[in-house]
């Protein structure tokens, strides 16, 4: 037995002769040592040793030497490995997922059973199983449809002068030995199988998952039942479909229905290597019908550009006396006053009686908005006292008149009370 | 040198055609009927006018005629794969409905046959992340090259098709090439 490591080593390595081999062995069930040589040079990279490629295949335990002849066979799990990648795989069964949908009905007696007397073990293994027949039988499922879409491929791409009972030969076993048995066993009437049991399966799932949650069972293990649950549905639908891609496939051939010419010949083909290959590898590019782009892409300077260019190229900066300083102009932003200036003023003309009238005669260049602020302020400041009058004056201003109670403003000779102050503020009123 | 002169006012629908070969367009005898019979009637004039300018204008029996291009930009290849792809599903679905594939232009590609064909090909299409809308939008973008012809709810494929089925039916030969150039290719991955 080979070392993993160095098997799935050996299969990067030599990958393209592995797959050409794996095509082969449909025809050859054992290579000559001449065939091997002929493929491994064809396929091999351009530097290697076609004796060394040999050799290691044989190391890594991907090429078997037969017992009693010196011929060589591909490794059998290299082989389902190969296939399934490169979608290319052979017709499994029905028999075989026949008996795997019976298996399923073991499986869903050990749950329920296992639900009976509350055996958590009996559970987990028939839910287990449950779980790895799902798995299986969806694998076969899909592989099936592929092996089936292959054989319908052939079939539709076989050279035109083929007589149709040779061409169709196939395809017609197929449709009796495969598509016919799993129809039947899809049908979900009395006569199926598959969905009464898958359902059974389901329902046993949900019952699980039901009578856990009441047990107050571990989450991870009723997320466990979910999970298979889950599988379960998918399956049958899954099922569904795959039976009704494969008769639909394989319908129009058995009914000789389709048309049959060169041109669907290569069709089919080409549709086949698209499905194994990819668009992008499977479809010869080669002589493509191609269009005109519609937009065009070719960009030239316009005559503009060069000009501008031409302009660059015999630039010189023009000299720029440094600007003097300007005046400031006049701005509502601007600092009115001297408001140092001011305080000294008013303190040298204390006591003044009316501070409005005061400011109005010495500051009459003042802005309004400013004169106001001024007021307030001053009114407000503690190096002298000021106090409110009792009887309201009206006092125009550059564009405004206020009305106001005018504030007298005295020598500090005791400490003011500060509240009277601000109240005699509040008690201001401007129009 | 070729020393006949061209006169450009017997060539009425110069601009026109000009302008439609130049944006990609596949000129088709079916839709553009008066187009086509001035460009028949005057094949030599525009042939040669055009290879002059640098363009190559092919003009095919069936009813067709384009700007020969041989290296479109990455995405018009991507395009004329997706195109290719979905001619070939549809052909293959309606030989399987036993339609003469020899008569598509005569078939109603409606959203009810996308469905069909993409149900049929699911697996497939899905791989290469095309659903029903990508088809649609496809067969929009032939309109748009003059692949197909849009009629209130259903699509017409045009004569310039044949220029796909000429080229599946060129590649039959090469089958075998193919699959040596695939692999080379796969190694400088």
């Amino acid at each position: 037995m080979a070392a993993p490591k160095s098997l799935t080593f050996q299969l990067h390595q030599h990958w393209e002769v592995i797959e050409q081999l794996t095509r082969l062995s449909r025809e050859f069930p054992a290579f000559e040592l001449r065939v091997l040589e002929q493929v491994i040079n064809q396929y091999k990279s351009k530097n290697a040793e076609s004796n060394t490629v040999l050799t290691s295949l044989v190391n890594a335990d991907i090429l078997q030497p037969i017992n009693r002849s010196s011929d060589y066979q591909l490794n059998t799990l290299v082989v389902d490995f190969v296939r399934g990648l490169t979608q290319e795989h052979e017709l499994g069964l029905s028999a075989v997922l026949k008996a795997r949908v019976d298996a399923i009905k073991d499986a869903t007696s050990q749950v329920l059973e296992g639900l009976d007397v509350a055996d958590n073990d009996l559970l987990r293994t028939g839910a287990n199983r449950l779980s790895e027949l799902v798995r299986k039988i969806t694998q076969q499922l899909t592989q099936d449809k592929q092996a089936i879409f292959e054989i319908a491929e052939l079939a539709k791409s076989a050279d035109t002068s083929v007589p149709i009972e040779r061409r169709y030969r196939e395809v017609l076993e197929v449709y009796d030995q495969y598509v016919e048995p799993m129809n039947e066993m899809m049908d979900s009437g009395l006569g199926g199988s598959f969905y009464p049991l898958l359902e059974k399966a389901e329902e046993a799932l949900d019952t699980a998952v039901d009578i856990l949650s009441m047990r107050g069972s571990l989450y991870q293990q009723r997320l466990a039942m979910r999970q298979i649950a889950y599988q379960v549905k998918d399956l049958r639908y899954q099922g569904r479909v795959i039976a009704q891609q494969c008769s639909d496939t394989l319908l129009p051939l058995r009914e000789e229905a389709r048309q049959h010419n060169q041109l669907s010949a290569v069709i089919s083909k080409q549709l086949s290597q698209v499905r194994k290959k990819g668009l992008a590898r499977g479809l010869n590019a080669e002589g493509l019908p191609m269009w005109k782009s519609s937009r065009v892409t070719k960009i030239q300077l316009g005559n503009e550009v060069r000009e501008l260019m031409a302009e660059f190229l015999d630039f010189e900066p023009s000299s720029m006396p440094f600007p003097d300083e300007e005046e400031a102009t006049e701005s509502p932003m601007i600092n009115w006053v001297d408001e140092e200036l001011l305080r000294e003023q008013l303190a040298d003309s204390l006591p003044v009686a009316n501070l409005m009238t005061w400011l109005r005669g010495n500051y009459q260049h003042l802005p309004d908005a400013e004169l106001l602020r001024l007021y307030h302020e001053l009114v407000r400041d503690p190096q002298w006292q000021s106090s409110l009058g009792a009887s309201s004056r009206i006092t125009a201003l550059n564009t405004v008149a206020v009305t106001y109670h005018p504030h007298e403003i005295k020598k500090l000779t005791s400490s003011t009370n500060a509240k009277d102050v601000d109240n005699a503020n509040e008690q201001n009123r401007f129009k | 040198m070729q020393t006949s002169k061209i006169d450009l006012n017997e060539l009425a629908h110069l601009t026109e055609l000009f302008n439609l070969f130049n944006s990609g367009r596949y000129l088709n005898r079916s839709t553009d009927a008066a187009l086509w019979h001035e460009l028949e009637q005057q094949a030599e004039q525009y042939q040669h006018l055009f290879a002059n300018l640098g363009f190559d204008l092919r003009i095919d029996g069936r009813g067709f005629a384009w700007f020969h291009d041989e290296d479109g930009n990455q995405n018009i290849n991507k395009q004329s794969r997706q195109l290719a792809l979905l001619l070939m599903v549809i052909f293959d679905h309606q030989a399987d409905s036993g339609r003469s594939l020899g008569q598509f232009y005569q078939w109603t590609i409606d959203n009810a046959l996308l469905d069909d064909v993409y149900e049929k090909h699911q697996e497939l299409l899905d791989a290469e992340e095309l659903d029903q809308d990508a088809l649609t939008k496809i067969l929009d973008n032939a309109v748009r090259k003059g692949f197909a012809a849009q009629e209130n709810n259903h699509w017409c494929l045009l004569p310039s098709v044949y220029r796909y089925l000429d080229h599946f039916e060129a590649i039959t030969e090469q089958a075998s090439e193919i699959d040596v150039a695939d692999y080379e290719e796969d190694e400088s991955c």
